[in-house]
């Protein structure tokens, strides 16, 4: 799963602030700076704004720095079906606490370093067995350093979900499942069997 | 009742944000209950409303930001402090900076 950022919609207004005095000859202001009433717009906000995953990863890392939680929406399925495309996570610091098996969390990867948010399927020696539920492979055992956040909430279309990823019986079932490759098979023929039902009743 | 901005106010990054400078862009995450939103609300400012910000630090009054602001670029004071000003005004108003007492 990778974050979303929202933005504003509207155009960037490019003001003196590009244009040093070097460049000046090149350009004209056409921000509110010669506006009479000095009424012009500095700052964006609403709508999407595209960061790149490092630029994702340095303001998550930003915000948990200073022991805030992030309230994002992700992008991508390789947690579905318990986080899926367009869900809304909130990542909190973890604050010293070791993660839990089953726990969701934000981690770096190994080999190519970018984020990810993924389930802690088993714990390692030297550190803890990352996998997306819904993805074929293991990412690899991460260390503590790697693992920068874990999600404490889940909501969708607002709607809050509370199966899957808070310690207990639940999550950890799914972690046990998915370290022997069990999750996907269970959770196809569980969506299959779901499909059927759902036609059955419509009958 | 929200302290006037003027050219002799300094002000300070709001302790209720977490900015930070990526990629060439500042961006705003406001704390709402303690938790950074970047779903409902996130800023990011123009080149303009960057220049700004990155002259604040805390110690300089807008005047001073005005003339460090009037040195590097080519527009008149005026010009720039009806920009710094209103920079100010709406930061504050939207509660990224506070006038330091």
């Amino acid at each position: 799963m990778l974050l979303r950022n929202k933005r504003s919609g509207f155009d960037r207004i490019e003001g003196w602030g590009s244009m040093h005095k070097d460049d000046t000859k090149e350009y004209k202001s056409p921000l509110g700076c010669t506006s009479t009433t000095g009424s012009s717009e500095y700052i964006s906000y609403g709508g999407e704004l595209h960061l790149s995953n490092s630029a994702q990863l340095e303001l998550l890392l930003g915000l948990l720095k200073r022991g805030v939680p992030l309230r994002t929406t992700v992008r991508g399925c390789s947690m579905f079906p318990f986080i899926r495309d367009f869900d809304i996570l909130i990542i909190a610091p973890l604050n010293e606490a070791e993660p839990c098996l089953g726990g969701i969390v934000a981690f770096i990867r190994n080999n190519t370093g970018k984020l990810a948010i993924h389930r802690i399927i088993a714990k390692k020696e030297v550190g803890w067995l990352m996998r997306g539920d819904n993805c074929p492979e293991a990412d690899g055992v991460v260390v503590l350093g790697q693992i920068i956040g874990h999600v404490t909430r889940i909501e969708r279309r607002g709607r809050v979900i509370n199966f899957g990823f808070k310690p207990g019986i639940g999550s950890y079932l799914i972690a046990w499942l998915s370290a022997r490759n069990l999750l996907l098979p269970i959770m196809t023929l569980a969506l299959k069997l779901l499909k059927i039902m759902r036609l059955d009743g419509r009958k | 009742m929200r302290a006037e901005v003027t050219t002799d106010t300094v002000c300070v990054f709001s302790e209720d944000i977490v900015a930070r400078e990526i990629e060439g862009d500042i961006i705003i995450v406001p704390l709402v209950s303690g938790i950074g939103d970047a779903d409902d609300e996130l800023y990011t400012l123009n080149e303009t409303g960057k220049a700004i910000w990155q002259k604040l630090d805390g110690k300089l009054t807008l005047g001073q930001v005005i003339s460090v602001l009037t040195d590097e670029y080519a527009f008149s004071d005026e010009q720039i402090g009806i920009d710094v000003l209103g920079f100010a005004v709406e930061m504050v108003r939207r509660g990224i900076l506070a006038v330091k007492e």
